[in-house]
């Protein structure tokens, strides 16, 4: 505190006396600059901003590796491309060859051989369901095992249900515990 | 200086809306002393008022997204301080000393300032304990009259700056900080400083 100051608060109270308005405003404007400045302790902000993050008001803070993840992941997409394109530049030769030994008529043959194949296999599938669904309905009509099924189906489906439930908070990898 | 000190109160809140956290940082660095100063006097408890201007704060970044642009930014702060601090006071009683004392038989600060074992104030200024003796002043002046003192001659805020604040009308607070004003005086004059205004010379003759 200097003796300006003392003479702003003079200044301030014979205004004041006097009752004149705009003089003790600006001798009290003055003496209020030389109030102590009143600061927090050291690391208030710190602590503002760690408890804004705790209760997720703040953006999440980039992560210091997240440059490293990006040049990564360009860095194995240009790898990929590159090593198709020299693959394919490899293969060319032997693949344009194989097109030009192959006729129309073995193409064809082996079309309709491999065709054949496919409606084999999806005959024996069928015929399997078929099987495995008239036993299912034969044994439906016992009521023991279609109560039996009933209740280890409901089981299921509620023990599916609590298990989501129990999983679904750590599902994502950004989840973070805050307390 | 870093980037973000340059920034004026728009450009860094859209900073910190964008998800800077360097834009929060700055955004309390800048207004912590003023906030804090604010919600200081108002309590007069250091770790109180940390405490209150924490939540300020908070409560600020949780209504970011809504602060108006062409609001000035300091005004918007010091809204939300006041409201946090008088939410606080609601719930505690005042702690200021009336100067004539009160109507449950409490002497009140002319019967604290009768006391010739202190020092002369005079003397106590002279060492320059000038701006303690005037935070003394006004921590002994009503809680609402203070905030205004400090609003309006600390923080340099206009009329209608202090009026949007603190919710009360443009002539209420010119009313306020008139009686403010002549209590500080009062009370300064009490502790010896100047001639010692008329109402102090009235209340005595009374």
């Amino acid at each position: 505190m200097k003796p300006r100051d003392l003479e702003h608060l003079r200044r301030w109270l014979d205004a004041e006396r006097r009752d004149g308005q705009s003089e003790a405003e600006s001798a009290l404007r003055s003496l209020f600059a030389a109030l102590p400045v009143a600061q927090p302790s050291a690391g208030f902000g710190d602590r503002v901003l760690a408890n804004a993050a705790r209760l997720g008001l703040l953006p999440a803070a980039p992560s210091r590796w997240a440059w490293f993840g990006r040049w990564f992941s360009a860095s194995l997409l240009a790898a990929a491309s590159l090593f198709l394109v020299v693959l394919g530049a490899q293969l060319r030769g032997p693949i344009l060859r194989w097109l030009g030994e192959i006729t129309w008529t073995d193409l064809s043959v082996a079309l309709i051989a491999s065709m054949g194949h496919l409606i084999a296999a999806a005959a024996a599938i069928w015929q399997g369901l078929l099987h495995s669904s008239e036993s299912l309905s034969l044994n439906l009509q016992t009521p023991g095992t279609a109560l039996t099924l009933i209740v280890a189906l409901a089981m299921s489906t509620l023990a599916f249900r609590a298990l989501r439930e129990l999983l679904s908070p750590d599902r994502s990898s950004a989840y973070v515990q805050l307390h | 200086m870093s980037t973000y000190q340059k920034l004026d109160d728009a450009a860094l809140v859209r900073r910190a809306l964008e998800g800077s956290q360097q834009g929060y940082a700055e955004l309390v660095r800048r207004y912590e002393g003023p906030v804090y100063s604010l919600i200081l006097r108002m309590v007069r408890d250091a770790a109180l008022a940390e405490d209150l201007a924490q939540e300020a704060f908070l409560k600020a970044f949780s209504a970011l997204d809504r602060f108006d642009a062409k609001r000035k930014l300091s005004s918007w702060l010091f809204k939300i301080a006041h409201n946090t601090t008088l939410d606080h006071l609601r719930r505690r009683r005042p702690s200021t000393v009336p100067i004539g004392g009160n109507d449950e038989g409490e002497a009140g600060l002319e019967a604290v300032l009768v006391d010739s074992s202190v020092e002369s104030p005079l003397a106590a200024a002279e060492r320059g304990d000038l701006g303690r003796d005037l935070d003394l002043a006004l921590a002994r002046i009503r809680v609402d009259y203070r905030e205004l003192l400090v609003l309006r001659y600390q923080e340099g805020l206009s009329y209608n700056e202090i009026a949007e604040i603190t919710r009360l009308p443009l002539g209420t607070v010119k009313t306020h900080l008139h009686r403010g004003r002549k209590e500080m005086a009062t009370v300064l004059a009490e502790m010896g400083y100047g001639q010692g205004s008329t109402e102090t010379h009235r209340g005595r003759d009374a």
